[in-house]
């Protein structure tokens, strides 16, 4: 029973670290260009993701389902998949990368099934068709699609007063941004609620074929609500100001583009990741107006989202292990004492290059663009 | 390992829904941004759009409906997303 409600705890740490990881997606280029102030965007943002996880409830498919193994998912290899997904969230959100949460999350599993039941468990071509080919696809497909819609945008105002372009642009960033919090809303909350029902089946607590209870479904989307306006500023400092220097028809372009490819894939249910469908849409933006793009950035996120799945993994694999080797419950009060230590010491250690809403818009600077006056008030 | 032998076996990705992704990503976008470009277009032909500090710009009501008319097609496609992810399970 410990270690079903620790399993539920971490969860919805997990949901909470999801939404402040992907607050970016959605609001970093409004937040670069000025559509909107900083805190009014992550409200919006938190109120979108809010309605969109309750606005499709049919939590069936679950994170697992076609990569490993269902009869050899466990409540501790739930555990551990959740401790692995925690900790790549929390390391690339002090890295200030954008990397997949669904990613990570899958990889935790899959290291934690590995020690549990061995490679046989694994679906690998389930993970090469959901994880791999999309992770590539993703951010070339909306690079592509950005890259046309920017030119475009450009082209068709030139006769345009620049004050109604800013302005109009402006506006369209703001619902296209929205649009893409509520579709981030609907897929990630559930993904938790998802986790958190094949944790409960696992551990007996409810039927394999019941629906997903209302406490999970109201505590992922209040979790995944709260951690995005807490709003992961290091992250959308890295999205908005490190690609290129966004202006608002390119970032209208951009939220337009990553808005309909991922209400594209979600329509012929192929999983692209809004992190990399976004981050290519910014970069795309970039090329479409004949703008350089800081490929040493953009560089540094391809590399962490190749490693997400095998670190994520790794941990996962760890907890998995530490667990098996101390007991159920006890093993699972040590590796959350251990998680929240490495939570709180990047937490602490963030805090020496703090990044907030009063600086998240300042000049990039190559050496990673957090190198600002230390702030003390409430940084994410 | 696991991975190169599901490779040479079984097919990898259902290249004709990416396809798809790809074509409707583009028709989408591209439409959505190109239709509210064009609305600002009108609107800033229409001169209703226009501060004072932009000077002096004739009152030009065709442009003013031609404007919001782009701009609430895209409002409409916008709301048929919100349609796609209401139904997409």
């Amino acid at each position: 029973m410990v270690i079903l409600v620790m399993t539920v705890v971490l969860g919805l740490s997990f949901d909470f670290t999801n939404g402040f990881h992907d607050s970016a997606n959605a609001m970093a280029t409004s937040i670069a260009t000025g559509a909107l102030k900083p805190r009014v965007a992550v409200g919006i943002s938190a109120v979108a993701n809010l309605v969109g996880a309750f606005l499709s409830l049919s939590v069936a498919a679950t994170i697992a389902k076609g990569i490993v193994d269902q009869n050899s998912v466990t409540v501790e290899v739930v555990f551990a998949g959740l401790a692995g997904g925690i900790a790549w969230n929390v390391a690339t959100w002090y890295l200030g990368i954008p990397s997949s949460s669904s990613h990570a999350l899958i990889g935790g599993v899959i290291g934690a099934t590995l020690v549990n039941a061995g490679r046989h468990a694994v679906i690998w071509q389930g993970v090469a068709s959901k994880v791999f080919i999309p992770a590539i696809f993703a951010p070339i497909i909306a690079a592509a699609v950005a890259a046309l819609a920017t030119w475009l945008a450009y082209r068709t105002t030139t006769k345009v007063v620049d004050q109604v372009k800013a302005t109009g642009f402006r506006w369209g960033q703001a619902g296209t941004a929205t649009l893409v919090s509520l579709a981030h809303g609907t897929n990630d909350a559930q993904k938790t609620m998802g986790v958190l029902t094949l944790a409960l089946v696992a551990n007996h607590n409810i039927a394999p074929d019941a629906t997903t209870p209302d406490w999970v479904i109201i505590s992922c989307a209040i979790a995944i609500s709260a951690g995005t306006y807490i709003g992961g500023w290091r992250i959308i400092r890295t999205l908005g100001k490190g690609l290129i220097e966004i202006e608002s028809p390119q970032g209208f372009a951009a939220e337009a583009t990553s808005a309909a490819v991922i209400l594209s894939s979600s329509h012929y249910g192929i999983p692209l990741s809004t992190t990399q469908v976004c981050s290519g849409s910014v970069v795309g933006a970039g090329l479409g107006r004949g703008q350089p793009v800081r490929w040493s950035v953009f560089g540094r996120m391809v590399v962490t989202w190749v490693v997400t799945l095998p670190a994520a993994a790794a941990v996962g694999a760890l907890t998995f292990a530490v667990i098996r080797w101390i007991g159920g419950d006890a093993g699972a009060i040590v590796m959350s004492i251990v998680l929240g230590i490495f939570c709180g010491g990047i937490y602490l250690l963030s805090r020496k290059s703090a990044v907030n809403p009063d600086n998240v818009n300042d000049e990039w600077d190559d050496k990673g663009g957090a190198s600002h006056e230390p702030a003390y008030d409430s940084a994410a | 390992m696991g991975i190169l032998a599901a490779s040479s076996s079984t097919q990898w990705v259902d290249w004709a829904d990416m396809g798809k992704i790809l074509l409707v990503g583009i028709v989408g976008a591209a439409l959505m941004v190109f239709i509210y470009s064009l609305g600002l277009v009108c609107l800033s032909w229409s001169g209703y759009a226009h501060t004072a500090d932009d000077g002096d710009h004739p009152r030009n009501l065709l442009g003013l409906i031609l404007g919001c008319l782009c701009l609430l097609i895209v409002v409409g496609a916008a709301v048929y997303g919100v349609y796609i992810i209401f139904n997409k399970h």
